[in-house]
């Protein structure tokens, strides 16, 4: 009996059991790397990782001069030397960066596993409209942009004013002109969208905001820049701007705790990629 | 098969019977002599054959027994002298039986445990002691049920001092609270550090842990069912005491001797009083709170009884500043308020001597309001900002409930529950004087819903050995745009190896149709209830559970318990996500609550044991817990399984008090429990790319959850001199709570720091601790 007893007590508890793995050995580089076709520079940045209670210098955690940073693609490979004054490593975008390839970053350190991710590029949105009028004192615009077709798209859309800075009002007096656009989404100068159960659609932005100006005016210039992610980047620039609002205050306390994902083995950091498109247009 | 299996089961229920000789009724109520307080749980049963039952939550009996053979009944329950009666009885006999509490005991117990669990079907089940409640020595003498529930196996409490509950790896929000079958929405007094039971006032407290019967449904973890006293029917009576926090005063007494009963009780804070005394006329931070139970019942005939009872209870928190400039002067008025209120309605019915009836209408509300003022009086006009915050859920609730014991040995249950939920989860209303826009005030928008359940529930006794309970249990829950409808199965089996031991099964599914928001899980008051929504749907439990009860001897008892818990849509926060100010310090971030939550998966299962002693001039218990809780969830740890907040493996317990004479009684409890699992940084990393002038420190986590709090472990002694005097009893209690001042870890905070002797920066985790080695004295009396 004893023996059913203890029988029944172990199925209770051991059917269904569920692992939990413990956390991987703690990586010591992180790499930031980020493609875009636009960019004239391919730049991946380090970082030593820091652990609690290890006392360190900025100066010495991001300078890391020993690495071997090379990026390939589908025909070559480009080796980015490291730029001293700027602690990063550096290569031309000589049109090696393009839409839709997939690209390996990997980072050599002497005695360690190497760093690797890889990354596929976005496509372009193929065009963006902006269309926008003076309303009241208020400029007011809307931006629409078609979802490129098969594939998961995280778009983040920012607007700002040209002509910011300070001017010589008619009456003589200077004056600082810093011209917020608002979003309906609520405060902030992004509007931060996927293409989740509207894949190939026309997509349509919140309507935006630029609240009425000083000295008053009849037009402004408006800049939109839409930047359409990889998952991997649009994740963890979500995270690290969540992280950057939590503080050490009964606030930030009452958070919850925000991970910051990596794509990296062996390390930490991100290899994403996105692709941009840019209007400059005149309201009136 | 299947059919066969059926028609056998449905021949054991029904068919046993069928050749028996004539049999009569014998019911009634069981009663304390005294104060004539009806006794759930007490032993009916008879001393030759194997008759025998409880008295259910209203201490009703039934029981058929051979007619014309003489018999005698045994009565029989902790902390009660036995009481038999000799039986020859040719009809049907309706009885009250009146209990004598035990001499020895009289001025401690008031109604104790059940009868011994090997005894009883019910499993996963606790009966906290009322009495030793009263000699427990907690947080600034407080007798707090709540906490003195942290104290039983399967129950862990959240962080320090808080009274939220935590049974079987089930998150705080998964806990029934019912008091006088109306629910209680937040339990607690002073953000979470007291619950809003005032002992005094409270009859029975009993916890159930699995196993649920079919007449409880609605969360997933456990229900709390806690009863009132009815009041003295035969004299009037009254207790009280002066603490250092609060004072408490119960009043009860017949409103016609024997018939009808009322009781009263009131606890208030003192709190502001003393706080507004030694502060500035100009600055002002006051904190407060009250609650005030009341209960009347009547007997309007042998076979109807109608009980009112209510309850309100509100906290109450203002900070006041006032600045007085050269030409203007600036007001700061803050506030924070909440509280329950609540109320019951109840008609016991006996119809006939095998049925018993319970019919309540309850009302339930919950209130949370957040006030922000600002004034600024100058020569040329005024100027005013206002915010106020409210968040309330109220329901309306009409159940049924019936027994009936239709055969010696088989007893159904069945009865319905419909309520009416009203939720209004967040409603925020700003204004600006010098704002040329109207003031915010959004219209309300308060979320109706509706929820239903039906039960029936067969509990039969085979032979010696076997008892079996069958139920199921069909709820629903009706959104705007679909409507749940889901059958919750219930079963529990128990085999009595012998007088003394019996091993028992049982399994159980739930449903819960309502979610509550909280970052903390501490219990504040700023945890919000909703409704389940699409996006978010109802959350769903399975659980097994096999036992073994053993009492060595009269008065002891041994329990062991295996159990393993399956949970569906259980609720979490998204990674960054904070409820105390969507849309506020978070600019940009949507205020619907659906849009914050995620829904996942959770797995619970260990092994409790639990050795109680209830007589004697030692009294009290050890529990040991070894558990696992984990959750899984699509987007939050890459979705990898990880360990739950309140997950703790091991956690021991010790209560015990030692009456050392009839007039002095000492008492300590002592409790270890494995540290919480929580998300706390392991390490920092820069991110120079977006910002190259200014890297931006990255903290990496390893893991969600992955880190492990320090030990838990706290021991509170105390010491009771009683002393009786002419208009009846007084007593003093010196307690000591974390009498060996233990730096118990309240929260972890991660943060840069710089070592001035080394000249670096570095960044620390460090524990931050709220109670240390607090006395307290107070002063109690009974007449």
């Amino acid at each position: 009996m004893s023996r059913s007893i203890a029988s029944l007590w172990i199925l209770a508890v051991a059917v269904g059991c569920v692992r939990v793995e413990s956390p991987s050995p703690l990586p010591t580089h992180a790499v930031f790397c980020v493609l875009s076709p636009g960019d004239s520079l391919l730049v991946a940045t380090m970082s030593r990782v820091v652990p609690v209670g290890e006392r360190y210098r900025l100066d010495s955690a991001v300078s890391i001069p020993n690495a071997v940073v090379t990026i390939s693609g589908k025909f070559r490979t480009v080796r980015l030397a490291y730029n001293a004054a700027k602690r990063r490593y550096e290569a031309a975008n000589d049109r090696f960066v393009l839409p839709r390839e997939t690209y390996r970053l990997r980072v050599q350190l002497p005695n360690q596993l190497p760093l690797e991710a890889s990354c596929r590029v976005p496509a372009e949105c193929p065009e963006m409209k902006v269309q926008g009028e003076k309303n009241g004192e208020d400029f007011a615009f809307n931006v629409t942009w078609p979802d490129v077709p098969g594939e998961d798209n995280q778009y983040f859309l920012t607007a700002s004013v040209e002509g910011n800075g300070f001017v010589q009002s008619p009456n003589g007096t200077i004056g600082i002109v810093n011209l917020l656009v608002s979003w309906g989404t609520g405060f902030g100068s992004r509007v931060v969208t996927t293409d989740k159960n509207q894949d190939g659609q026309r997509l349509f932005s919140p309507e935006g905001t630029v609240r009425k100006a000083f000295p008053s005016r009849d037009s402004l210039v408006l800049r939109v820049v839409l930047e359409n992610a990889n998952p991997d980047y649009f994740d963890y620039s979500q995270a690290v701007a969540s992280q950057r609002t939590s503080d050490d205050g009964l606030i930030g306390r009452l958070k919850e705790p925000v991970l910051v994902p990596s794509n990296v083995e062996n390390g930490l950091g991100i290899f994403g990629a996105y692709t941009r498109r840019t209007v400059r247009v005149r309201i009136n | 098969m299947k059919k066969t299996v059926l028609a056998l089961f449905f021949l054991a229920q029904f068919g046993s019977t069928a050749f028996a000789q004539r049999r009569v009724v014998v019911s009634g109520f069981v009663t304390d002599e005294n104060s004539r307080e009806t006794l759930a749980g007490a032993s009916v049963r008879v001393e030759v054959g194997n008759e025998g039952t409880l008295t259910n939550a209203q201490g009703f009996f039934s029981l058929q027994l051979p007619a014309n053979q003489p018999c005698s009944l045994r009565i029989s329950m902790v902390g009660y002298e036995f009481y038999t009666q000799w039986f020859a009885a040719r009809r049907d006999e309706r009885l009250e039986i009146r209990l004598k509490p035990q001499a020895r005991l009289l001025d401690e117990v008031r109604v104790t445990a059940v009868e011994a669990p090997s005894q009883t079907l019910q499993m996963s089940s606790l009966t906290l002691p009322l009495s030793q409640l009263k000699t427990m020595p907690l947080l600034l003498g407080e007798k707090d049920p709540l906490k003195a529930l942290h104290f039983m196996p399967g129950v862990q409490q959240g962080v320090e001092g808080s009274t939220a509950i935590f049974v079987r790896g089930g998150g705080s929000d998964q806990n029934l609270l019912l008091l006088d079958n109306a629910v209680v929405y937040n339990a607690n007094h002073l953000f979470g550090f007291f619950s809003t039971f005032n002992s005094d006032a409270i009859k029975r407290i009993e916890l159930l842990k699995g196993a649920f019967p079919a007449r409880y449904g609605g969360r997933l973890s456990s229900v709390v069912d806690v009863q009132m006293k009815e009041g003295n029917r035969e004299k009037f009576h009254g207790e009280g005491g002066i603490g250092l926090l609060s004072s408490r005063l119960t009043l009860e007494g017949p409103i016609q001797k024997g018939k009808s009963s009322f009781l009263v009780s009131g606890r208030r804070t003192y709190a502001d009083l003393l706080m507004g005394l030694v502060q500035p006329t100009d600055s002002k931070l006051l904190y407060g709170f009250y609650d005030f139970n009341a209960k009347v019942n009547a007997t309007l005939s042998a076979r109807h009884t109608v009980f009112l009872s209510a309850y309100a209870g509100r906290d109450r928190l203002r900070i006041d500043e006032t600045v007085g400039r050269s030409r203007s002067t600036v007001s700061y008025q803050n506030g924070l308020t909440w509280g329950n209120l609540t109320g019951s309605l109840r008609w016991n019915a006996v119809w006939g001597p095998k049925t018993f009836s319970n019919l309540t209408l309850t009302r339930s509300f919950y209130r949370f309001a957040l006030t922000d003022r600002y004034r600024k009086t100058e020569v040329d006009g005024d100027v005013r900002r206002e915010m106020d915050f409210l968040s309330s859920v109220r329901d309306w609730t009409l159940r049924a409930d019936v027994d009936h014991f239709y055969r010696p040995g088989h007893q159904l249950r069945w009865g319905f529950a419909l309520t009416a939920y009203r939720f209004r989860p967040r409603e925020v209303t700003n204004f600006d004087s010098r704002s040329e826009e109207a003031p915010t005030s959004p219209a309300p928008n308060p979320r109706q819903n509706q929820e239903a359940a039906l039960y029936a529930e067969n509990e039969s006794r085979f032979g010696e050995r076997w008892t079996v309970s069958a139920g199921l249990r069909l709820s629903g829950f009706n959104l705007p745009t679909r409507t749940y409808l889901r059958p919750e199965p219930r079963l529990a089996l128990a085999y009595r190896i012998n007088g003394s031991t019996a091993l028992k099964a049982s399994y159980a599914r739930m449903n819960q149709y309502v979610h509550q928001l909280s970052n903390t899980g501490v219990g504040l008051p700023t945890d919000l209830w909703v409704p389940a929504a699409v996006e978010v749907p109802p959350q769903q439990s399975d659980q097994v559970a096999v036992g073994w009860s053993h009492e060595p001897r009269k008065g002891y008892s041994l329990t062991l318990e295996a159990y393993h818990k399956w949970m569906r849509n259980v609720v979490n926060y998204r990674e960054g996500a904070n409820f105390i100010g969507v849309g506020e310090e978070n600019p940009g971030q949507s205020t619907r609550w659906e849009d914050h939550v995620v829904s996942g998966m959770g797995w619970t299962y260990g092994i409790e044991a639990f050795a109680q002693k209830q007589a004697g001039n030692l009294t009290g218990w050890v529990g040991y817990t070894l558990a696992w809780s984990i959750r899984q969830f699509d987007e939050i740890n890459g979705g990898k399984p990880f360990y739950a907040r309140q997950d703790r493996r091991h956690d021991f317990k010790v209560v015990g008090a030692y009456a050392i004479s009839s007039r002095i009684s000492v008492s300590a409890n002592w409790q270890f429990s494995t540290g919480n699992a929580l998300s706390v940084p392991v390490a920092a990393y820069f991110d120079g790319y977006a910002s190259p002038g200014s890297p931006q420190a990255l903290l990496h986590y390893g893991a969600y959850n992955a880190f492990r709090a320090a030990a838990y472990h706290r021991l509170d002694v105390g010491v009771r001199f009683t002393k009786a005097k002419k208009w009846g009893e007084r007593s003093w209690e010196v307690s000591i709570f974390n009498a060996y001042n233990r730096k118990n870890p309240y929260y972890y905070t991660a943060g840069r720091r710089f070592d001035e002797t080394a000249g670096r920066n570095y960044f620390a985790v460090e524990s931050r601790w709220l109670l240390p080695i607090l006395p307290s004295l107070s002063y109690n009396f009974r007449f």
